[in-house]
């Protein structure tokens, strides 16, 4: 096995303890509130809203740039029980049918999601009438009938995850559930405690957000834009996954280890040029292999419209999935990216 | 059926597809007790005020139907149209509708190929026309009839058993009724904060009038007043949580543009458990006023009655749940000084 770094045993340890918090669309509240914890310990004062959004400000002056990466998660949520115990289950987020059956799955109490209330199997997946998506699945949680699977907590409205025990380590590759995007969490996280420690300063202000329901469409991040809008921002970065293939491969232009992605459009268009050049410039200068690439996909620094935006994606193989892949070099080259972006001058 | 009812029979006769609400308004501003400050937006909202300082909570039902436009008229005397809203083709072919021409109401009906031609399912939607019954399109003009004019479905409201109202327009003309039934009850009320009571227009066509006011109205809780698409039975495999007529109100916490407040949710629920009062939860399809009302940042959860047969002439909803839900707002006005402790917990 590859010898690690201190800085990835590190990373890992991080994101392993963010991945405690099953953090489904709509139900962030307890994974907010650890995160508001964590970022008071680091020595920051943060906010929340009534999404479950927390952001928090570091430095002053211009350029004022955000940060956005997201609490949540892609999951399920329990629909309704059926006679014969078994739990059916609607999905939130987008995820592939075909990598569903026979799954282990825990569902987990919304008001702390910590908890585990039962562990299930899927059972059934059933696509959606046009053949091209999820409409929903059947869980087996080894309940016979109704009563038994209300014993052990099953109701609707209860948020269900994949189940993954701790992250694991295959080779250079990090490997869990919910990478996207507690990746990005953690490295946010990480740049506060060095902007803490004086291990580096941000020019200006830099304002970090940990957004609420990206999963579902952004719904987290559009109050904050309108919250926002009196506050002039120099520029949006949203840091989210991209998906990657380990190898090169005709049909895939990104590849896991090959460094950070610079999307150079989505379905939101073109984003900032400007801004684009100058990171492109910033990681030439600094010796950062970054990767441009077009996404099928939006981001959220699209959702401030009047703000500059471009999106920086980990690559990640198996995205949306139980085994969400992370290249060990890409989680370092990003927060190496980041942080210089953040001591630049200007955009 | 109880004589408060009558003002509910009332307003599912009035026709007011989206953009066209003008009739429905009339009927609603003539009795909006005189206590409220009333005024009427550019858009065409309604909006009612009483009361004074925090907090400010915000109650929306929409004025607007689905249903038809004039497009064209054939020289054969058919009238061509297009839908407004969501409505599935599959539901129109011989389906009677009432034309509202210039010189008053006209019978019409969506023409339907008969079994013994190929069926209904053999036509395409381009094929679907209204028949008035005249046979060219001067003598369909000269009952009134042109472009640009509305079209609704033809239903007579109709009570189904003991409890149980069938009516196309049941959606939402008993959220306007269930707020103006809560307008005449809290008129000389000693009341804690400011009451915003909201009849909105084009709900059906995008939540155009929610959108307009969640940018010109100041609110801190936000309870659309809408309906809950349920499906006929609990057996029925649907993706979403059943809701069963007539077992109280259901708080809508997910649909396709929202996830309820859960901070919101869980006091409603307490709310309604202190006062003997039904409450289900539900998630179901669809987008309600919310959706644009929680991109101000505040608290929403949308407020239901479950209705079987939802964007059809066959709307079925049960009395019982619509004076639960009068009972419910009245509930939450007069508890509405709660309210400021989740709004200290919110930041």
């Amino acid at each position: 096995m590859v010898p690690l770094t201190n800085y990835v045993t590190s990373a890992q340890e991080d994101i392993d303890r963010l991945l405690r918090f099953r953090s489904v669309s709509g139900f962030e509240m307890s994974f907010a509130n650890w995160m508001q914890k964590e970022i008071k310990r680091i020595g920051f004062s943060s906010h929340k809203d009534v999404m479950s959004n927390v952001w928090v400000s570091a430095g002053t002056g211009r350029p004022r740039r955000a940060l956005l990466v997201h609490l949540d998660e892609i999951g399920f949520i329990t629909a309704d029980v059926h006679a014969d115990g078994s739990i059916m289950a609607f999905p939130m987020g987008n995820w592939d049918p075909a990598i569903l059956r026979n799954q282990v799955v825990e569902v987990v109490s919304p008001e702390d999601s910590e908890i585990t209330l039962a562990y299930g199997t899927v059972q059934d997946v059933v696509w959606n009438a046009a053949g091209d998506g999820l409409e929903r699945i059947r869980i087996d949680v080894g309940a016979c009938d109704r009563a038994t699977a209300a014993a052990l907590g099953m109701m609707p409205l209860l948020p269900v995850v994949l189940a993954r025990g701790p992250i694991a380590r295959h080779g250079q590759m990090l490997i869990s559930r919910a990478l996207d995007n507690r990746a990005g969490c953690a490295v946010l996280l990480s740049l506060l405690k060095k902007i803490a420690s004086g291990a580096f300063s941000p020019s200006g202000e830099t304002i970090f957000i940990f957004a609420a329901q990206e999963e579902v469409g952004f719904r987290g991040t559009w109050p904050l834009a309108r919250r926002m809008m009196n506050v002039p921002l120099d520029a949006a970065i949203c840091i989210d996954a991209f998906p990657a293939l380990r190898e090169p491969d005709l049909s895939a232009s990104v590849q896991a280890g090959s460094g950070p992605v610079l999307r150079a459009a989505d379905l939101e268009g073109f984003g900032s040029q400007h801004l684009r050049s100058s990171v492109e410039l910033l990681a030439s200068d600094q010796g950062l292999p970054i990767q441009p690439a077009f996404a099928q996909g939006h981001n959220q620094a699209s959702v401030f419209r009047t703000v500059p935006g471009i999106a920086l994606d980990y690559p990640m193989v198996g995205l949306h999935s139980a085994v969400e892949g992370l290249h060990v070099d890409d989680l370092q080259g990003m927060e190496k990216l980041l942080q210089a972006i953040l001591m630049s001058e200007g955009e | 059926m109880k004589r408060e009812f009558e003002m509910l029979m009332d307003l599912v006769r009035i026709p007011g597809i989206s953009g066209f609400e003008d009739a429905v308004r009339d009927y609603i501003i003539a009795r909006i007790p005189s206590e409220f400050s009333t005024r009427v937006d550019p858009m065409g909202n309604v909006i009612a005020t009483i009361g004074s300082g925090g907090p400010k909570l915000l109650f929306m039902a929409h004025m607007d139907e689905i249903g038809f436009l004039t497009t064209g008229i054939t020289p054969d005397g058919y009238i061509r149209f297009q839908k407004i809203g969501t409505i599935d083709d599959a539901i129109l072919p011989g389906t009677a509708v009432v034309l509202h021409g210039s010189a008053g109401p006209q019978n019409g009906v969506i023409g339907v190929r008969p079994p013994h031609l190929g069926g209904a399912s053999s036509m395409k939607a381009e094929q679907f026309v209204i028949d008035v019954g005249l046979d060219s399109a001067e003598n369909v003009r000269s009952l009134g009839i042109d472009l640009l004019q509305q079209v609704t479905f033809f239903r007579e409201p109709r009570m189904m058993g003991a409890h149980r109202l069938n009516c196309r327009s049941l959606d939402d003309r008993f959220g306007c009724y269930s707020l103006l039934q809560v307008a005449n009850h809290i008129a000389n009320t000693p009341l804690s904060g400011t009451i915003q009571l909201v009849w909105s227009v084009q709900e059906e066509v995008g939540l155009r009038g929610a959108a307009a006011l969640s940018h010109t109205l100041s609110y801190d809780f936000a309870f659309p007043v809408d309906a809950y698409a349920t499906s006929e039975s609990r057996d029925v495999a649907s993706r979403y949580v059943y809701a069963e007529p007539g077992a109280g109100p259901v708080l809508r916490l997910f649909d396709h543009g929202s996830i309820g407040s859960p901070q919101l949710a869980r006091w409603l629920v307490d709310l309604a458990a202190r006062a003997n009062i039904a409450l289900q939860r539900g998630a179901t399809g669809g987008e309600t006023d919310g959706v644009r009302l929680q991109e101000a940042g505040v608290h929403m959860v949308p407020l239901a009655v479950a209705m079987r047969n939802l964007h059809s002439l066959a709307e079925m909803a049960d009395l019982r749940d619509v004076e639960a839900i009068v009972q419910l707002i009245q509930l939450i006005i007069a508890n509405a000084a709660e309210l400021s402790t989740l709004l200290e917990a919110g930041s």
